[in-house]
């Protein structure tokens, strides 16, 4: 009986190691396919592929989108934009208030939360990353500081409690909320300014939803999930961020799916990711607006029958759609559709030949007598405008349909924007990108009249009504949301009776990803938001 | 097992001894047969052992274990070769399995990324060419010379397109107007608005293509689309002046056709292939047949047609196209909205991965079987040096079940099997020992055994003693057997005297008694080597003349010494210990029979006293059977006397009714015959008055006429009552004033009614200016005798109503069983007991709730004798006031009847006896205690049941009836009613299982229980 048990015993061992080294076996060939199988983007990693290289990741001094757009992955800031729109929501403060007076500003801090490096977001920190921009004798100070003056306003950040801070502005200001939702408003960790002084620009540490791990410079930048982050950590461990230069090549590594998302795509590659089953275009209108500014203090564009006639001659539809062939969408006002308080219902002036050579007949318009007008566009591809002599041609030829001589003045975009400061145009192709998503961006900065004068004027149509700047001078003050959309809804009604400009377009931001990519949103600031993004099997 | 069985099978010849050795010597092996055969063995082996050993042999015959043993020599080498052939191959086979899936599946999957990469190549190369196909679209588009043909010479936009076409030589270009109408199509050259250049002849005109309505808006697009039987790539760009006037559009149509899908291959290298589909039909492939002709393409396989392609997933599957082998990666092709227009595949050749396969399966068996035969060379070398020891140990314990108990195993290492070889010697001794007991003990069962049987077999004690005696003798081998019995009872052991009653043997046992008193004296058995050596015995032996070796044992019996018995025997040979063992046993078993004997002697005696005394008592029980019987032909008169008790009563009840009942109209009918006499006399009168009349001519026929036709009427008219008549004579009279003798008539008209004021108007035209008083009186005369006839017949009827209902009822038991209506029954029991339902004041509502019930088959006298018995009681019950409820209705397929009082209720220590027999609280002669019992006997063999409940103000009688009738043997009774009461006399308590109400709070008294005083049901004229 032993030596029959001995005997099962030893066959049952058998059989199981047996199966133990079969396993092992499978096991091993399966794991070595996996690797083997795998493209460079592995589950834990997602890839975005970007034109250029960032300058520097102190949001203090970075102005490039590169940099910006790791900055927002990076740092949190007491209020951010809302994912999409440019909005501000609740970041490191969950609620905030305004003196009566419209001149302090009171930030309640969210509890509990730390820097990467273990140090408290508390209110000694938000005033060290204001003081180190504001103050010039700061210990942390520098002299290349990009944004000191969004913050010109600002005459003193007070620490009131270890969570609530208090900012005293010099006049009531209401997108001032807006610009704390800026990059170079992003709130840094003190210890590690300290620590490295100027160096920090290559080693951010920040509160937001990634922490900085390398920097391989002209090759790529790695972040790790911040898995303290107060928001939802995101859901893949480590974002990289590869530098190719080259549209081609970024395609190239999108197809073969060692990238996840590419940045900056040719137009000409459009077709191509739009005919590819593996990949998607993921578009976004940018903050952006590009437009024919009439030059409102000279003859004859002073009248407003004579500018509303040549709105009436432009074809803008025909024109958007050829020039930006999908990328960009006919604008109708200076505001952006994403950007909150846009007016969809002005009067518009639909392309008409007929009614534009009437409506100048009846300004007194005699196309005989008439000296052609200038008409200054760059003479090389813009962010906001990429063929800006074509589309220069198409309103002389539009305007010279109607009757209205229009002489073509190309320029370097240097001493295009010269020209334009210096008002030597009677008409001027140009564009603005948005900063903080506030209205009063576009609308004080492009059209009021305090802004037509200095050295570099921004209202390059020199567009001056009362009416419009004491509205704009109104919703400056006020900081209730709902009438200050009342005033600029007022003040878009305005320019579409005055026509200082004709509007053009808004372009759109795009991104292409792996069809497996989900939860991209894009910022019409065009920066990545990639804290939700996810990859499905 | 096998050999076992076999074995013992060709030794069979050599008879049952054999078969027994063939036994014994299973052990040594196991196995099923002779396991399960085990308990027939030991339960036969007794007898064919006790054969064996009265013929002195000893087991071990080794005929059949030499043929068992060579076939098992070599098992254990062979099993240990076995394992070490399995313990070296199986993991150098484990390794060599997992080593070969893991190449083939390595291999598989190098297969399918290939495949998938040539995908993602050929897909990219793909969208190139399409992009190119843009580019050369987008030249087309800016033409300078196109665009001037196009806004001022449409003529020559054809030379121009022509022109333009040469430089893209694959493309088809059209140029549509600004509303997508084709103004020209060309190709390498050729224009022709429907058919331009080879291979473009079946494109569709591109003018319906989503493209061209994109490019009408300004857009330009480029998408893969299918065109006519072809998937094409197709560019379009709108055609603008410098204005952005729309001029028209330009199409750049280029198929995907082997020159493309070649290309594609190209870059892939050898070994793949590309096949592209146009929706799931083949559009395009590089796949060479045979023949070397290009083929369109294999179809789509099955698993591919289902798959729904997510987000560019790509699918591999196996394909074979010409009967080649291969891998194909899916994936799929999409237009520019991203709807799906066709699949790409990409093919790589599955040839090298067979031929892989197949060398290394071969060298897989190639060493496999190397291993096995080294393995099997070793195993076996290893095997019988592991193995030799042990089959010395194999041969030893051969030996020693073949019997050879003195068999010496030469195994002296220091391992295990040298242990096992010292164990076995040991065991081997013992063995032998056991052997020599067990044949020892065998022996004395089979003698005890065979004793015992001769013993129990026989009741006369002479017998048993000259078996014991005899057996004795064989066994124990000896010269003489005697068996001595006590015969008196004297106080002292040494005066006791013994006979001796049996012998066997040698003659001497005959003068063994004196011996037998010295045992008996000794008190225990004794064993003596030499019984002249031995002084307690050496007298009376020597009395006897026995020599030699002497056991004796005395026969005891429950302390009490019997007798005993003597065995000698001669020569030298003495007994052993066993011996006198043996013979303890046979004393014991000799005692018993002795007293089993004893036993059956005295039983036969009393026996027999038994016997007589039965005989004496059946005789006296015969006597009382007569007795008995007499008394119960006794019992049957004075039964037949009390139902004509009962019949009597339930009679007289009736009587008392059916007169009352038949009186009422009688003398109604004697009034008015009596008052007809005098209305026969006026009516005579009158009639001569009418004709002395001074009536017109043919007024007296008219006046007849009117009379006839009003006779029926009159005859079932009310008798006006006086009251009434004097309004209605001052009404006529004063519509017959005027005539003569208004007065009177009008007075006599009056009591005719309605009947006289309507036929008041004819009488003075009959009369015309004559008396009018002959006629009304007439009139009234003939109306008076008119209603007594119908009043008279009334009453007849309501008389023969009656008689029926007792007709009806009266068939008491000689009814048979027939189909019965209940609800007429409990209807005519209420007529024949009217009298008492009426009685009082008040009298006795009577509520009838009748259901729908089917005809029941039933004796109908029986029932109707319940209903009375019920109804009566009910209404003594309540002192004939009060309300009597009949319920009948059917539930669950029976027919329920159901009689409710609303008397005062059955006390509770009545209620449970009102079913019993003879239970009255009546007083002497007023009941005879049995109208229950009878009820509830009467329902119970209709096969139905009786129940009561009962509580103040509301006692009810339920009655089941099946509607198919009493039970067949019910229905053979000769008359329900003297089964009843023989039933009720046999069981007196029979009742109970009927089932009256115990919870019933306050029951009343029923029937023959009723103790109150009220008056007797008795006539009473109304």
């Amino acid at each position: 009986m032993t030596g029959r048990a001995a005997h099962d015993l030893l066959r049952t061992r058998a059989a199981r190691w047996t199966a133990v080294a079969l396993a092992a076996g499978l096991g091993a060939s399966l794991g070595g396919c996996s690797g083997s199988g795998a493209t460079s983007a592995s589950a834990d990693r997602l890839v975005v592929a970007r034109a250029a290289e960032p300058v520097s990741l102190d949001p203090a001094r970075a102005t490039d989108i590169e940099s910006l757009e790791v900055a927002e992955q990076v740092y949190g800031r007491l209020v951010r934009f809302a994912p999409g729109r440019l909005e501000p929501e609740p970041d490191l403060a969950t609620t905030w208030s305004v003196s009566d007076d419209g001149t302090v500003w009171t930030f309640e801090l969210r509890p509990d939360v730390l820097f990467h490096d273990g140090t408290p977001v508390d209110a000694a920190a938000v005033v060290f990353s204001f003081e180190r921009q504001l103050l010039a004798d700061h210990p942390a100070h520098e002299a290349d500081f990009a944004w000191t003056r969004s913050f010109h306003n600002i005459r003193r950040v007070r620490a009131v409690t270890p969570l609530r801070v208090q900012f005293d502005i010099d006049r009531p200001y209401a997108p001032f909320l807006a610009n704390l939702a800026m990059g170079p408003a992003a709130i840094v960790s003190p210890t590690a300014v300290r620590k490295l002084g100027s160096r920090f620009g290559r080693h951010p540490v920040g509160a937001g939803p990634y922490r900085f791990v390398e920097w391989i410079p002209g090759d790529r930048i790695t972040l790790e999930r911040n898995p303290t982050y107060w928001d939802r950590a995101p859901s893949t461990r480590y974002l990289v961020l590869l530098v190719m230069p080259d549209s081609r090549q970024r395609l190239q590594a999108l197809e073969s799916g060692s990238a996840d998302i590419i940045q900056q795509l040719a137009p000409d590659d459009l077709p191509l990711v739009r005919l590819h089953p593996d990949l998607r275009l993921v578009m976004a209108p940018a903050a952006l607006v590009s437009y024919l500014a009439l030059n409102t203090q000279r003859r004859p564009l002073d009248d407003p029958r004579i500018r509303r006639a040549i709105a009436t001659a432009i074809r803008r539809d025909a024109l958007v759609k050829l020039v930006y062939q999908g990328v960009g969408i006919p604008a109708i006002g200076p505001l952006p559709p994403n950007v909150w308080g846009a007016r969809s219902d002005v009067v518009t002036y639909p392309y008409d030949p007929e009614r534009a050579r009437k409506m100048l007949a009846e300004a007194g318009w005699r196309a005989d007598r008439a000296m052609p007008l200038k008409l200054y566009a760059p003479s090389a591809a813009t962010p906001y405008m990429p063929a800006p002599e074509r589309v220069a041609a198409i309103i002389q030829t539009c305007l010279a349909d109607v009757g209205v001589p229009v002489e073509i003045v190309l320029n370097e975009p240097v001493e295009h924007q010269r020209a334009l400061w210096a008002g030597e145009h009677d008409l001027a192709l140009h564009g603005w990108f948005n900063d903080n998503g506030d209205p009063d961006n576009f609308l004080y900065t492009l059209l009021d009249a305090d802004n037509t004068t200095g050295s570099r004027p921004s209202n390059v149509a020199f567009y001056s009504n009362a009416w419009f700047h004491d509205v704009i001078g109104v919703a400056q003050r006020t900081t209730d949301r709902t009438e200050r959309e009342r005033l600029y809804s007022q003040a878009q009604a305005i320019l579409a009776t005055d026509v200082p400009w004709v509007p053009l377009a808004h372009s759109n931001v795009i991104f292409a990803t792996r069809a497996n990519v989900r939860g991209l949103v894009v910022q019409p600031s065009a920066i990545g938001l990639y804290r939700g993004v996810e990859r499905v099997p | 097992m096998s050999e076992s069985s076999g074995s013992s099978g060709s030794s069979g010849s050599s008879g049952k001894p054999d078969e027994i050795s063939g036994e014994i010597a299973a052990p040594g092996g196991p196995g099923p047969r002779s396991r399960s055969g085990s308990s027939d063995v030991h339960a036969s082996s007794l007898f064919r052992l006790s054969g064996i050993f009265d013929r002195k042999r000893h087991i071990g015959p080794g005929a059949s274990l030499s043929a068992v043993a060579p076939l098992r020599r070599r098992g254990l080498r062979r099993r240990v070769t076995a394992a070490l052939v399995v313990a070296a191959l199986a993991p150098v086979l484990a390794v060599s399995l997992v080593a070969v899936a893991l190449i083939f599946s390595s291999v598989e999957q190098g297969i399918e990324f290939e495949a998938v990469r040539g995908l993602q190549v050929a897909r990219g190369l793909l969208l190139q060419h399409v992009q190119r196909i843009a580019t050369g679209a987008a030249a087309v588009g800016e033409d300078a010379a196109l665009l001037r043909a196009l806004g001022h010479r449409p003529g020559d936009v054809r030379r121009r397109l022509g022109e333009l076409s040469y430089a893209q030589p694959t493309a088809l270009l059209e140029v549509t107007d600004g509303l997508g109408r084709i103004l020209a199509r060309c190709a390498q050259g050729a224009c022709n608005e429907l058919l331009a250049g080879p291979g473009h002849g079946d494109l569709a005109p591109a003018d319906r293509s989503p493209v061209v309505r994109r490019a009408l808006s300004y857009e330009r697009t480029v998408s893969i689309e299918p065109a006519g039987g072809a998937l094409v790539v197709r560019a379009a760009l709108p055609l603008v002046d410098p204005a952005l006037r729309l001029l028209g559009t330009v199409v750049v149509t280029v198929p995907i056709d082997g020159a493309v899908v070649d290309r594609l291959r190209a870059a892939l290298g050898a070994g793949r292939e590309v096949v592209v589909y146009r929706g799931r039909q083949p559009n395009a492939s590089t796949f060479m047949g045979a023949t070397g002709a290009r083929l369109t393409g294999p179809p789509v396989p099955a698993e591919i047609v289902e798959t729904k392609f997510e987000g560019g997933s790509a699918r591999v599957v196996p394909l074979e196209v010409d009967a080649h082998a291969y891998s194909v990666a899916f994936g799929q092709l999409q237009d520019v909205n991203a709807e799906p227009v066709g699949l790409l595949g990409v093919a790589v050749d599955r040839e090298p991965v067979a031929a892989a396969r197949r060398r290394a399966t071969t060298a897989l068996a190639l060493g496999v079987l190397v291993a096995l035969l080294l393995a099997g060379v070793l195993s076996g070398l290893l095997a019988r040096r592991m193995t030799r020891p042990l089959q010395r140990l194999h041969s030893g314990a051969l030996s020693v079940a073949r019997g050879d108990l003195d068999t010496k195993i030469a195994i002296d290492t220091d391992d295990e099997i040298g242990d096992v070889a010292e164990a076995f010697r040991v065991m081997t001794r013992s063995l032998k020992e056991n052997q020599e007991g067990l044949a020892a003990r065998v022996r004395e069962l089979v003698t005890v055994h065979q004793v015992g049987r001769a013993v129990s077999s026989v009741v006369d004690l002479n017998d048993v003693l000259r078996s014991v005696v005899r057996e004795a003798l064989n066994v124990l081998s000896g010269g003489t057997v005697a068996i001595a019995l006590r015969v008196d009872e004297p106080a002292s052991k040494s005066d006791w005297t013994f006979a001796v009653r049996a012998v066997a043997g040698a003659d001497i046992g005959h003068a063994l008694a004196g011996l037998a008193g010295a045992v008996a004296e000794l008190g225990r058995a004794r064993r003596s080597p030499a019984v002249e050596a031995d002084p307690q015995l050496m007298q009376s032996a020597r009395g006897a003349g026995l020599t030699g070796p002497v056991i004796a044992a005395p026969l005891t019996l429950k302390d009490r010494m019997v007798g005993v018995i003597v065995v000698g025997r001669p020569g030298e040979a003495p007994f052993e210990e066993a011996d006198l063992r043996l013979l303890v046993t046979f004393a014991d078993q000799t005692a018993t029979a002795i007293e089993n004997a004893r036993l059956y002697t005295e039983v036969r005696a009393f026996s027999e006293v038994l016997e007589r005394r039965v005989r004496e008592r059946t005789a006296e029980l015969e006597n009382a059977k007569l007795e008995l019987e007499r008394t119960l032909r006794e019992l049957g008169t004075a039964q037949g006397q009390l139902i004509n008790a009962e019949k009597m009563a339930s009679l007289g009840m009736l009587v008392a009714g059916i007169a009352h009942e038949i009186n009422s109209p009688a003398a109604a009918v004697q009034g008015l015959v009596d008052a007809l006499q005098d209305t026969v006399k006026r009516l005579g009168h009158c009639s001569s008055d009418l004709f002395v009349a001074q009536l017109p001519s043919g007024a007296l026929r008219k006046y007849f006429e009117l009379v006839d036709g009003l006779l029926p009427e009159m005859t079932t008219a009310a008798l006006s009552a006086t009251l009434e008549s004097r309004p209605r004579a001052k009404r006529l009279k004063v519509m017959l004033a005027g005539n003569t003798d208004a007065d009177v008539a009008a007075a006599m008209l009056a009591e005719l009614g309605d009947l006289g004021e309507r036929i008041a108007p004819e009488l003075p035209g009959i009369a015309g200016g004559s008396s009018l008083a002959p006629l009304a009186g007439y009139l009234r005369e003939i109306g008076f005798l008119a209603r007594s006839a119908g009043t008279i017949r009334t009453a007849i009827g309501s008389i023969r109503r009656i008689v029926g209902a007792l007709k009806r009822y009266s068939r008491l038991d000689e009814a048979p069983l027939e189909q019965v209506d209940l609800h007429a029954g409990l209807d005519d029991t209420l007529v024949i007991l009217s009298h008492q339902l009426k009685y009082g004041e008040i009298g006795i509502i009577v509520k009838r709730s009748y259901g729908k019930l089917p005809p029941i088959t039933a004796y109908v006298g029986e029932l109707n004798q319940v209903w009375t018995n019920l109804i009566h009681n009910a209404a003594q019950a309540m002192g004939n006031r009060g309300e009597l409820v009949i319920e009948t209705k059917v539930e669950d397929g029976d027919v329920q009847v159901s009689i409710q009082d609303s008397g005062p209720g059955i006390p509770a220590d009545v209620l449970p006896h009102i079913f019993d027999p003879f239970f009255t609280t009546k007083g002497k002669g007023e009941g005879t205690g049995l109208g229950l019992s009878i009820c509830a006997r009467i329902i119970e063999k209709h096969g139905g049941t009786m129940h009561v409940e009962s509580e103040p103000g509301r006692t009810r009688f339920t009655m089941r009836l099946p509607v198919d009738g009493p039970p067949a043997n019910a229905q053979r009774g000769s008359s329900a009613m003297d089964a009843t009461v023989g039933a009720m006399l046999s069981a007196p308590s029979a009742s109970s299982q009927l089932n009256p109400a115990p919870e019933a709070p306050e029951p009343e008294a029923p029937d023959d229980a009723r103790p109150h005083n009220l008056p007797p049901p008795e006539g009473s004229p109304s």
